[in-house]
């Protein structure tokens, strides 16, 4: 009979040849997904060739009007090769480095005259991406208790989502380089903007960096993207804060580059959260993201735990008690859950950025005295 | 607070110590349950190899109706009610060989404690098949009536009565060994 040991040991290998098999798996159905869709691009291909050859004919007058539409169909049928090409020049333009192949999914996108859609999003339903960090060391701006609490000092997850964010870091002279890998778990492909912005050092690559992830076959999996963010510090030391964030959907990335691009800052300075520099001082918003849009902050929660939400929130506004308890703890069974006069979640997508599923709160004063706070 | 819970959480957040302690908290309870049903030690090992192999390739959600123990062993019970299914209750035809013997009692060494528990567990093969798996979960894995009643899939009342009867055989069985009530 077997140790514990042993069995342990026997689970992670069969594991290892169950995920192995698993890929292999997914490759095949990537590679006849890829050879259905070449079929089907010869076929419209030899379609539209056949009608251009018919239209030389003379034709009675009624067919000249069939001919015409046929062949807006027929333009449109041979817009995803470009939207591809197009696609992989601007993710190389952004540094973008795409781990798995999407040009299967988007010559399937015939439907989709509009070349821009490869860096847009077509649904209404989004949310933001989640962001997850794995920081280095364990000091970051989260309390001791929030850390401990919720296992955030080494690594920085959310067990209520597929999508998360976190990041590799190496240095090269004075250029340091930081990976900010974006996973999408979902079946349908996403585009992204991520907007980063730096204290005490230089982006040297793009502030704003635009790319799509392609669906996954299997909820299981994840499909990766790794974002390379180049950098450089300028105060002299090792010591810098990064804030980023990860928007989604066409509507939300549109009004948010426009906003960006305006002028306008997307997160507040407020923090005073400083780290040693031995761990490069990098800051990050893990699961929380701060952001201003006029001169109001919003502090943006992505999680589907309410609970937990409320406590982050009391934590981080330090409305706690003496020994430390956040002093907003809710109850979603209790009926103030849903009257709560001092937070809303937006379950809808908000007329301006999309932020499904967010608590927002106003800390426009930096003195959380609560409101409700609409997105204009 | 579930640690069986609390583990699998880590294990789904990538930690695989989590898993780790789910085998060494449940595995020997597990096997030897699971051996109470397809009386086979090995095919109990392999079903409770099974049993966590399931759980870390499909991970499913934990929905916290029931102890994390509960669910597994409920997992576990319906992976041994599969397999019986499968080989036509052939395990009446296998006989534990004197290594099974060894391991099933290496296996009990760790669940079962004090002298009077195993002279219960020696009582408890003559038992039927239902009763003696109440009195497992019930008296060696200390489950309650709900929760024995969720991994049995029966109900609370049936589990009670069906109990009850297994309770005064066992304390007949008991007493002709010279033990008393074995409640005492």
């Amino acid at each position: 009979m077997k140790t514990n040991e042993q069995m342990i040991a026997d689970l992670m290998r069969r594991k290892k040849e169950y995920d192995e098999k698993r890929e292999i798996r997914k490759r095949r159905a990537r590679l006849i997904v890829a050879v259905l869709s070449a079929l089907v691009i010869v076929a419209s291909v030899c379609v539209t060739a056949i009608v251009a050859a018919s239209t030389k004919a003379p034709a009675p007058a009624e067919q000249t009007t069939d001919q015409t539409e046929t062949e807006t169909d027929a333009g449109i049928g041979s817009d995803p090769t470009t939207d591809t090409a197009r696609s992989v020049n601007e993710t190389e333009n952004t540094g973008v480095y795409a781990e798995t192949s999407e040009d299967t999914e988007k010559k399937l996108e015939t439907d989709k005259p509009d070349i821009s859609a490869s860096v847009g999003f077509s649904g209404d339903k989004n949310d933001l991406i989640q962001l997850s960090i794995k920081t280095h060391g364990n000091r970051s701006w989260l309390t001791d208790k929030v850390k401990n609490d919720y296992d955030l000092s080494d690594y920085g997850y959310n067990p209520f989502t597929n999508k998360s964010i976190y990041y590799g870091k190496q240095e090269t002279g004075d250029i340091f380089e930081l990976e900010i890998t974006v996973k999408n778990n979902s079946k349908t492909k996403e585009s992204i903007m991520i907007y980063i912005e730096a204290d005490d050092a230089e982006i040297i690559s793009e502030n704003i960096i635009k790319t799509e992830i392609p669906g996954s076959s299997s909820p299981d999996d994840a499909i990766c993207i790794s974002v390379p963010v180049r950098y450089r510090y300028t105060d002299g030391r090792s010591l810098a804060n990064l804030r980023y964030i990860v928007f989604k959907s066409e509507k939300a990335i549109a009004e948010a580059e426009k906003f960006i691009n305006d002028g306008n800052s997307v997160f507040t300075n407020g923090f005073d959260v400083t780290v040693n520099d031995d761990l490069h001082g990098w800051l990050f918003y893990t699961q929380i993201s701060v952001f201003r849009v006029k001169d109001a902050s919003f502090l943006c929660y992505i999680s589907y735990d309410l609970q937990y939400m409320y406590e982050m929130t009391a934590i981080y506004f330090g409305d706690v008690d003496d020994n430390g308890v956040p002093l907003f703890i809710t109850n979603p069974d209790m009926p103030d859950y849903k009257e709560c006069p001092w937070c809303k979640v937006k379950r809808e997508a908000s007329k301006s950025f999309s932020l499904d599923r967010c608590l927002i709160l106003n800390n426009s004063k930096k003195n959380f005295k609560g409101g409700i706070i609409q997105l204009v | 607070m579930d640690q069986g819970a609390e583990n699998y959480g880590r294990y789904l957040r990538g930690d695989n110590a989590g898993l780790e302690w789910l085998v060494r908290e449940y595995r020997p309870g597990l096997i030897l349950y699971i051996n109470g049903i397809v009386g086979d030690m090995y095919t109990a090992e392999d079903l409770c190899e099974d049993t966590f192999f399931r759980l870390i390739i499909k991970k499913p959600r934990f929905d916290g109706k029931s102890s994390f123990k509960t669910w597994l062993y409920q997992a576990a019970r319906n992976l041994a009610c599969d397999k019986l299914r499968h080989d036509n209750r052939l395990r009446r035809v296998s006989l534990e060989s004197a290594e099974q013997e060894a391991d099933k009692a290496s296996l009990e060494d760790m669940i079962i404690k004090g002298e009077r528990q195993k002279v219960m567990l020696s009582q408890l093969q003559k038992l039927s098949d239902g009763e003696r798996e109440l009195i497992w979960l019930t008296y060696f894995e200390n489950m309650s009536a709900n929760e024995t009643a969720r991994v049995t899939g029966k109900t609370v009342t049936s589990v009670n009565k069906a109990l009850s009867r297994a309770r005064e055989k066992l304390r007949y069985l008991m007493e002709k060994e010279g033990y008393g009530n074995e409640n005492e």
